[in-house]
């Protein structure tokens, strides 16, 4: 306020001035960075970001779903026993420098053309 | 309104925006809504906007500040709006609450003063005093903003003054207007 506006206003009027600006709030340093970092990460997000008094966790919770997703993609196999499908052009066989390959053998088993031996006579029939 | 430039014609320098305007732009907001945690709300909310848009920025239209303060007065506005419902639903349920009777002289904190010495103020009349002693705008600066006569406002702001004035003189409330106040508190530490 200009000195001329403050002495334009009468004594009780200018109390009442000082009490509203009384009432502005303190802010430090560490609150305009966190509010400066909560527009960039609304205007990067495209959503609202929590805050007090309570928003959406929209992109969160989502997040947290698309990564539940994925690993559980990978859980899947390993419960099934079974080894991820092997990429186009390659054989199972061929792939099994990948962690997933050393541990789930391709093919289902002997008699499978793509069964893979551990053993030389791993799946040679014992002699009745 | 005071010059901002931008580091192109019609482009919004944000970071400079932001440490010029964000802590006036919060008191205004604290101000008008007695509430600092919406106001933050607002205030994320319209320098988002700002961001966003601000290729967008068109400096025919006016300054930077009075762009960003535009945004934050819509943005109140809807707020208010969508809040208006909600109040009436919580002052319904607190109406029907019986209190014992030496509640009524219970101690009252600062967020509760504002908000029941702004309650008295028309959406014109909070606007005005929130911008001018909120935000530190000048009358002119006010007058642009809300396109309304350097007059009109002063006599609105004078109006609200001697609203507050004689809503924070209540007995029940205890604070004198007549006398000056420093720090933060609405309870006095008078300067006697």
């Amino acid at each position: 306020m200009s000195d001329r506006e403050h002495e334009a206003l009468p004594d009780d009027l200018r109390s009442t001035a000082e009490w509203l600006r009384a009432q502005k709030p303190e802010v430090t340093g560490h609150d305009l960075d966190w509010l400066r970092s909560r527009v960039n990460q609304q205007a990067t997000s495209g959503a609202p970001a929590p805050s007090v008094v309570g928003r959406s966790r929209r992109p969160i919770s989502t997040a947290i779903a698309v990564v539940a997703l994925a690993g559980g993609l990978g859980g899947a196999f390993a419960i099934a026993g079974k080894a991820p499908p092997a990429p186009p052009g390659k054989s199972a066989s061929s792939s099994g420098k990948s962690a997933a390959n050393a541990q789930y053998k391709p093919g289902k088993g002997c008699g499978d053309k793509n069964h893979v031996h551990e053993r030389e006579d791993e799946c040679k029939k014992p002699p009745k | 309104m005071g010059t901002l430039r931008g580091k192109t014609a019609g482009e919004v320098d944000f970071e400079q925006l932001f440490d010029q305007e964000a802590e006036p732009l919060l008191g205004f907001l604290t101000l008008r809504t007695g509430n600092r945690a919406l106001a933050e709300d607002v205030l994320a909310d319209a320098f988002e906007r700002v961001l966003r848009k601000r290729d967008r920025f068109n400096p025919r239209r006016g300054t930077q500040k009075s762009w960003l303060y535009s945004i934050a007065l819509n943005m109140l506005s809807d707020q208010i709006r969508r809040g208006q419902a909600e109040q009436r639903a919580v002052e319904r349920v607190e109406a029907s609450s019986t209190q014992p009777p030496a509640d009524q002289f219970r101690e009252v904190d600062d967020r509760d003063l504002l908000e029941r010495a702004i309650s008295v103020l028309s959406a014109d009349e909070r606007d005005a005093v929130a911008l001018r002693f909120g935000a530190e705008l000048t009358m002119p600066e006010i007058a642009e903003l809300i396109g309304e006569p350097l007059s009109t406002v002063e006599g609105r702001i004078y109006r609200a003054l001697r609203r507050l004035r004689d809503e924070i003189s209540e007995p029940s409330v205890g604070i004198d207007p007549a006398r000056s106040y420093k720090g933060r508190s609405s309870r006095m530490e008078i300067d006697e």
